[in-house]
């Protein structure tokens, strides 16, 4: 069972997490969902298109222009309120790292905190646990926010720091009071490592699913799908769906993506050859 | 005595092992195959010993055939393999080996060396009347711009233009003014091996002429590439 705030999933459910921005600069949106009403409407088309999670955030995270807390704020807290009163059903995820933020969302009704870098805010989980709130527990590296890996190296084997590190923050979150069912973690493609590490950590998601903490996984249209198919930004949904289907395959619970309803549909297919899940309609050969 | 020195940047995308079907950077590899072959050359007309200097963790010798892989950046590594070369220095071989070059020392300096010790090593490494060729790498800031992986630092354009016009003109002195805390902080790996490479200058090949060439000199990606010959007359 996962329980993310007030909902509650199977385990053999696969859930795909909606990327909704409220930034004027993310990589791939590049501003679409930054004003108010289209991100709502973005809200509502991810949730007929099967998304079961919006994940909101207020920062790219690329480097560029600071956004403080009070701008992230700004960003974040009021369209929370807003989601969270238009669709009581869904999951409202919040992209932060910072606690102070963290916990501004929690009360206008997030249920799950997704840091991204790796508990660069130590007091992060605290809040997670004050509200009741999930948490994603990623491995970034070491890295502050908003760093770009130059040169990262791995000298001991990177699946095994990735899997070290974040069941070393899951277990922080435990400790500090969060569910045990409201934990996932997550070896976030390209934070910290470069292409071929990130399809090693690919290849080898077994690992990460092996350890019992539910993995999720943010594949959509990375940096990792475009250097290996040499392709541009705009150009790499096919190459996110394989990635969606290996990490299907490994056991990856929640997918992290821009194009919802393809990745639902991969999901589903996956699932119903790995056989948790049964196929829709059945006729042919057997009327 | 020095002869010569070659100076190439080392990327980790130059390593063998890294390169994908697509080469992201043609120029350079081909400007950092001259430098070699140059490096060879000059080796061979004199007889001169061959040391490659490049930054590691720390500063020591290593052995020239001392292991080393592009594991670590590939994510293949696991923690029992045995201990590897800093990668540029690993790269400088490499670069050597491919152009048929002999290796006879490999130096790593530590990235933080202070100032005199990197000038005390260089005059070091060629203070006998034996001939000797440098292979230098080292590489610039990598904060150059805002797609740079360091991002933007907008002190870098002026530190690179104080070290790369000294490398154009053949001229060790303004390469031992490049401030450590300042190259740190830029994310410049190069400071400490471009500052052997002015002791060694100005030990080894005082009083004499030089000629300097720069097949190449850019930053593709945001970090300060060069690629340079100095051949001590």
């Amino acid at each position: 069972m996962l329980r993310l705030g007030r909902h509650v999933f199977d385990d053999d459910e696969l859930l795909v997490m909606a990327i909704v921005n409220r930034t004027p600069d993310s990589f791939y949106d590049r501003g679409a969902t930054y004003a108010h009403d289209v991100a709502l409407e973005r809200v509502d088309r991810v949730v007929e298109e099967g998304a079961a999670i919006v994940d909101i955030g207020g920062v790219k995270a690329a480097p560029g222009d600071e956004v403080d807390v009070h701008e992230e704020l700004r960003r974040t807290v009021g369209f929370v309120a807003a989601v969270r009163a238009a669709h009581p059903e869904v999951v409202i995820s919040v992209d932060t790292w910072r606690h102070e933020v963290a916990r501004e969302v929690c009360r206008a009704g997030a249920d799950l905190l997704n840091d991204a870098w790796g508990g660069h805010d130590p007091a992060l989980v605290d809040v997670a646990a004050e509200h009741d709130a999930a948490i994603v527990c990623t491995h970034a590296g070491g890295l502050a926010p908003r760093v770009r890996p130059h040169r990262v190296a791995y000298p001991a084997d990177v699946v095994r720091t990735v899997v070290d590190a974040t069941v070393a923050y899951a277990e922080r979150a435990l400790a500090a009071g969060v569910a045990r069912e409201s934990i996932l973690i997550d070896p976030a493609h390209d934070f910290g490592k470069n292409t071929p590490q990130t399809l090693e950590v690919t290849r080898r998601l077994d690992e990460l699913t092996a350890t019992g903490w539910p993995v999720l996984v943010s594949l959509s249209n990375k940096d990792f799908v475009g250097e290996s198919l040499d392709l541009p930004v705009e150009e790499r949904v096919f190459g996110t769906l394989a990635a969606t289907a290996v990490c299907a395959w490994q056991g990856a619970r929640v997918y992290r993506a821009h194009q919802v309803r393809e990745t639902k549909q991969v999901l589903d297919m996956v699932a119903t050859i790995r056989g948790t899940r049964a196929p829709a309609r059945l006729v042919r050969g057997l009327a | 005595m020095l002869i010569a020195a070659g100076l190439c940047p080392h990327p980790p995308l130059l390593l063998d092992g890294l390169r994908g079907s697509v080469d992201p950077v043609p120029e350079l590899r081909a400007a950092c195959a001259d430098v070699a072959s140059w490096v060879r050359g000059r080796a061979e007309e004199a007889g001169a010993r061959v040391v490659v200097v490049a930054g590691g963790p720390r500063t020591r010798s290593h052995g020239p055939d001392e292991p080393s892989s592009a594991a670590a950046f590939l994510g293949t590594r696991r923690a029992s393999d045995p201990e590897e070369l800093p990668y540029a220095v690993a790269l400088g071989r490499q670069l050597l080996t491919a152009a048929g070059c002999r290796v006879d020392a490999l130096q790593a300096v530590a990235l933080g060396e202070p100032v005199a010790g990197c000038v005390r090593l260089g005059a070091s490494l060629v203070s006998g009347p034996e001939p000797v060729v440098l292979l230098v790498l080292a590489d610039g800031s990598a904060r150059r711009t805002q797609k740079a992986p360091g991002y933007l630092d907008p002190r870098a354009a002026g530190f690179d233009a104080a070290w790369v016009g000294a490398v154009r003109a053949g001229d060790p002195q303004p390469l031992l003014d490049l401030d450590p805390q300042l190259a740190a902080e830029l994310l410049c790996e190069g400071r400490a091996a471009l500052q052997i490479l002015a002791g060694a200058a100005l030990q080894g090949a005082a009083g004499r002429r030089m000629a300097a060439g720069v097949p190449f000199a850019d930053d593709p990606f945001g970090v300060q590439y060069v690629a340079a010959t100095w051949h001590f007359l």
